[in-house]
């Protein structure tokens, strides 16, 4: 696990207030994890990335002469160079992902939302093809990997659009994501966990393959760890309609240590599945999740 | 003051313990809150507070309050001004005490309660001043208000119930001229029954005198304004000719009561029961029932309910069986006699004594009356019918114009047939004297075997078309008429019959007191008319003499209800006692009002529309009526109703579950 000294600008309560989630990732990793990251290869590609100076024993080719003709000096054009690296981002946007704590800035999905807009402009810099799977019953996104700033942007502009609602994705739009994987790729599944984890092992089947990497992250409000401070509530579930009254203070130990074993057992079956498994707090800087991706995906390469 | 209608209602305050408890125990609301998942949290219970915060003492003092109300609104509040509870001694109220006094006061033990409410009331107040009123023999018997007390004890020894219904109404409108007017509070105690045919059609306005009412039920038994039972009565007894040398006496029994009961009806005459049978009678039902009596043995009668009842005056009813006394007819003739008028005379003589049921109504001829009335004998006692028969020159020769005038203002009825001839002659004697207006106009005579004179159809209007309804009346029409005289009928006279050519032949004056002139324009034989060997003669004679309205339907006995007015021939019957009487020759049943049997009472509400006058907002308990005085009692219920359902929306407001907010923050979109 990657530590990070308290940095505000990670805060999600700071940046959630950063409507354009492509800013919010540039201000996000260029601002704080420049150089950690690996930079976009450069090299042949079609996409023109920048112009430099050049180089004595470079190949003529790369000069742009239109800008000798305007400048006198001789400026050599680099091209981004495509990985053939997916990354595919499975945001979960069923209802229970709406929850709020009452001391969370955000609600986990807005949390999720951040993190999984980071991690994307993340992978965009490096030159990885990125892909969006996600959302609820009824309401899936499917977008297949592809390279380049439309892309890019696409991808942040649906992520931007989803809400939190419904049940979780069924089986059936699981099916049909894993038939449509790329031949290799890193997974990300941003998730609470919180029900189906029998289902797990199933839907993540794909990680076991050495080329496939599955990272899942699991996003929780801190409340949803201890329960609220209240003598009395009604809880009403926010995916089904089922309602309890319970007096928190009484089943708080309970209820945490059911928590953890439940924890603990997701750790257990998704490391069965292959897949790296870690529990982020959406009161928690985001530099925090980052970092989780970046130490899982070293680990894992 | 404020007082209650319904003291024990204000046992129902004890509910304010209710919102206490409750407070005690009070069980915190779980406000709902949206989560994630409920896979972790099993239900736990919710703890009991206890006692709530501070801040929660004004919604249960509020709550508190609404209890409060509501207690005293089932209590029925109301305000009284003045005092009706006399503190100081200065103050000294008038009561005066208005006893019924009729029949029905007797059943039930209606009399003896009132009897003994009055002595408990009047040893209860030593302060009170007051008067007593009752209907005694005909008269309002009155002790007037601050009689001694111990005088109006002995008075209450000394009255009775009434055999007559008379007197309430008197008794109601004389009341509040007896008040001094010096008391604090002026009331009226009513002591009755207030059985409903007595009540029902009676009015006073106490409230417009402001004079607080009383109402004090007596004889209701258990059950105060409800219909009362346990009655039989004896509501008619008649009595009929019953074949040879034998009377009927025909009896109808009422039982009151909602079960069948088994009566025995006895028959006493002579002072001996006679006969005693048995009678089933239905729940609510009536039936008949006869006895024989031999016809001349006794002149009185008395059938009996031997069981026992809840009131007994009606037990028994006592009828005249003796048949009645013949009525009377007598002729005026000239004193020459002919063969026609012997021959007219025996002719009406047969027809008047063939009249009538055999036994009781009889006819029969009393030539002295006449004579008595023809020598102008005023004490005398007049015919009931007198026929004057071929009225001519005799007739004024005499000054019979003037008797005769004499007897038809008295109301008498008189028969006038015309004579052989000198015709002019009877015009005179009747027309100069002022009996009858008429002029004499000739002579009509059908030729020998001439088709004869006939009688016109009865016009509508005509009362003979009571007595000759339907087939009947062919007989008269029937009838030949082969002479008669022709006359031009003055003003004010009554033409009942004319021929077809529209000539009168039948003339009446009506005299004011009844009396009855009828003058046949025939005369009463065989060459003038085949009518009197008509079946429709006797019947027309008594209808034009109205011979039949001095028939009375009980075989001449005149019976009345005690109480109710009535005239005989001999002046004002005094009829406020039960039983049979002879005035005269008439003979009088006064029986017992059917209406004092009936168990029905009025009710409460009737008798306050009855007597207080308007509207008036409430009883209160013990039936006392105040008047109808805004000033002096106001309802209060409707500002407690107000003032409770105000507290209830408070209530409402303040004890409802504050607004879920929950905290659904929009996630904000990129």
């Amino acid at each position: 696990m990657v530590h990070s000294s308290k940095n505000p600008l990670l805060d999600p309560a700071h940046l959630s207030k950063i409507e354009d989630l492509a800013l919010l990732a540039r201000v996000v990793v260029e601002g704080n994890f420049f150089g950690i990251h690996r930079s976009r290869r450069q090299g042949q590609g079609n996409e023109f990335f920048q112009y430099r100076t050049y180089e004595s024993g470079e190949d003529l080719k790369s000069v742009d002469w239109k800008v000798y003709a305007k400048r006198g000096e001789l400026m050599s054009k680099t091209y981004q160079e495509s990985t053939n690296a997916n990354l595919l981002i499975v945001l979960d946007a069923s209802a229970s992902m709406a929850y709020q704590g009452e001391h969370s800035a955000c609600s986990k999905f807005r949390y999720a939302q951040m993190l999984a807009s980071c991690l994307i402009y993340l992978g965009h810099r490096q030159g990885d093809r990125i892909g969006l799977f996600g959302g609820a019953e009824g309401s899936e996104v499917w977008m297949f990997p592809s390279g380049g700033n439309e892309s890019f942007k696409s991808i942040l502009t649906c992520i931007g659009g989803m809400s939190p609602q419904g049940a979780d994705l069924g089986e059936g739009a699981w099916d049909k994501f894993k038939s449509k994987l790329p031949k290799q790729a890193t997974v990300v599944y941003l998730s609470d966990f919180l029900e189906n984890e029998h289902l797990l092992a199933d839907r993540l089947s794909f990680a076991r393959s050495s080329r496939y990497e599955s990272i899942c992250l699991q996003v929780l409000d801190p409340l949803e760890q201890s329960l609220p401070e209240a003598e009395a509530v009604r809880f009403v579930e926010l995916e089904g309609e089922r309602e309890v009254s319970v007096s928190p203070g009484r089943i708080r130990s309970d209820y945490q240590s059911s928590m953890n074993e439940h924890i603990e057992k997701l750790s257990t079956i998704l490391a069965r599945a292959g897949s790296e498994f870690s529990t982020l707090r959406s009161d928690g800087e985001i530099g925090h999740g980052i970092r989780e991706f970046l130490g899982m995906r070293g680990s894992i390469r | 003051m404020m007082e209650f209608g319904q003291p024990l209602a204000l046992w129902t305050g004890l509910a304010i313990a209710l919102p206490i408890l409750a407070h005690l125990a009070y069980r915190r609301i779980a406000h709902k809150l949206p989560f994630s998942s409920l896979r972790f949290i099993r239900s736990s219970s919710i703890p009991r507070s206890g006692r709530r915060k501070p801040s929660d003492w004004p919604l249960l003092l509020l709550r508190i309050l609404l209890f409060v109300l509501l207690t005293l609104l089932l209590a029925d509040p109301y305000w009284q001004k003045g005092s009706l509870v006399s503190g100081e001694s200065s103050e000294i109220s008038e009561c005066l005490f208005l006893l019924d006094s009729t029949p029905s006061m007797r059943g039930w033990g209606a009399w003896e309660a009132a009897l003994n409410e009055i002595r408990s009331r009047l040893e209860k107040d030593p302060h009170g001043r007051f008067g007593f009123l009752v209907f005694q023999n005909g008269t309002l018997k009155e002790w007037p208000i601050g009689t001694s007390r111990e005088e109006l004890i002995s008075a209450l020894d000394t009255i009775t119930t009434q055999e007559s219904p008379a007197g309430l109404q008197a008794m109601i409108d004389r009341a509040p001229g007896l008040f001094l007017g010096g008391g604090s509070s002026q009331k009226i105690v009513l002591l009755s029954d207030f059985q409903k045919s007595s009540w029902q059609e009676l009015a006073g306005d106490f409230g417009k005198e402001k004079i607080e009412l009383e109402l004090c039920a007596v004889g209701h038994g258990d059950t105060q304004w409800m219909q009362r039972s346990g009655n039989f009565a004896i509501v008619d007894a008649r009595v009929a000719p019953g074949g040879l040398n034998k009377v009927r006496v025909w009896a109808a029994l009422k039982n009151f009561d909602t079960d069948r009961s088994d009566l025995n009806i006895s028959i006493i005459a002579g002072g001996e029961v006679r006969e005693t049978t048995q009678l089933s009678v239905p729940p609510l039902g009536t039936e008949q029932i006869q006895f024989a009596l031999p016809a001349s043995d006794f002149a009185q009668a008395t059938v009996r309910i031997d069981n026992e009842d809840a009131y007994s005056m009606d037990n028994n009813q006592s009828l005249w069986i003796l048949p009645p006394l013949p009525r009377t007819f007598g002729f005026w003739n000239r004193l020459s006699l002919e063969e026609t008028d012997l021959l007219e005379a025996q002719f009406l003589r047969a027809a008047m004594e063939s009249a009538g049921d055999g036994a009781w109504n009889r006819w029969t001829e009393n030539d002295e009356r006449a004579k008595e009335l023809r020598m102008g004998l005023e004490d005398g006692q007049p015919v009931d019918l007198l026929m004057v028969l071929g009225l001519s020159g005799w007739f004024q020769e005499e000054g019979l114009a003037v008797p005769l005038h004499r007897h038809l203002k008295r109301g008498g009825a008189v028969l006038v047939t015309p004579p052989e001839d000198s015709h002019v002659r009877m015009n005179q004697a009747l027309k100069e004297p002022g009996l009858l207006d008429f002029t004499f106009a000739g002579f009509n005579r059908t030729a020998f075997r001439m088709e004869p004179y006939r009688i016109e159809v009865l016009p509508q209007e005509s009362r003979l078309n009571k007595v000759f309804a339907g087939d009947s009346v062919r007989d008269l029409y029937l009838s030949q008429i082969r002479q008669f005289i022709n006359v031009e009928e003055g003003d004010d006279l009554e033409i009942p019959l004319r021929d077809r050519s529209g000539r009168p032949l039948v003339l009446i004056r009506t005299f004011p007191n009844g009396g009855r002139l009828v003058l046949f324009t025939f005369r009463m034989l065989p060459q003038w008319t085949d009518l009197p060997m008509r079946n429709s003669f006797l019947p027309l004679l008594v209808e034009l003499g109205s011979l039949d309205q001095r028939e009375e339907n009980n075989g001449g006995v005149l019976r009345v209800e005690a109480g109710d007015p009535m005239k005989g021939s001999h002046g004002q019957i005094d009829s406020q006692r039960l039983g049979l009487f002879q005035i005269g020759e008439q003979r009088v049943e006064v029986v017992h009002p059917l209406v004092e049997s009936m168990p029905e009472v009025m009710s409460q509400h009737e008798l306050k529309d009855a007597l207080v006058g308007g509207h008036f907002p409430e009883f209160r308990e013990g039936a006392s009526i105040q008047p109808d005085n805004a000033d002096t009692v106001q309802s209060l219920w409707q500002w407690f109703a107000l003032s409770a359902a105000i507290l209830l929306i408070v209530e409402m407001i303040v004890s409802a579950p504050p607004t879920v907010i929950t905290k659904d923050r929009e996630v904000v979109n990129g």
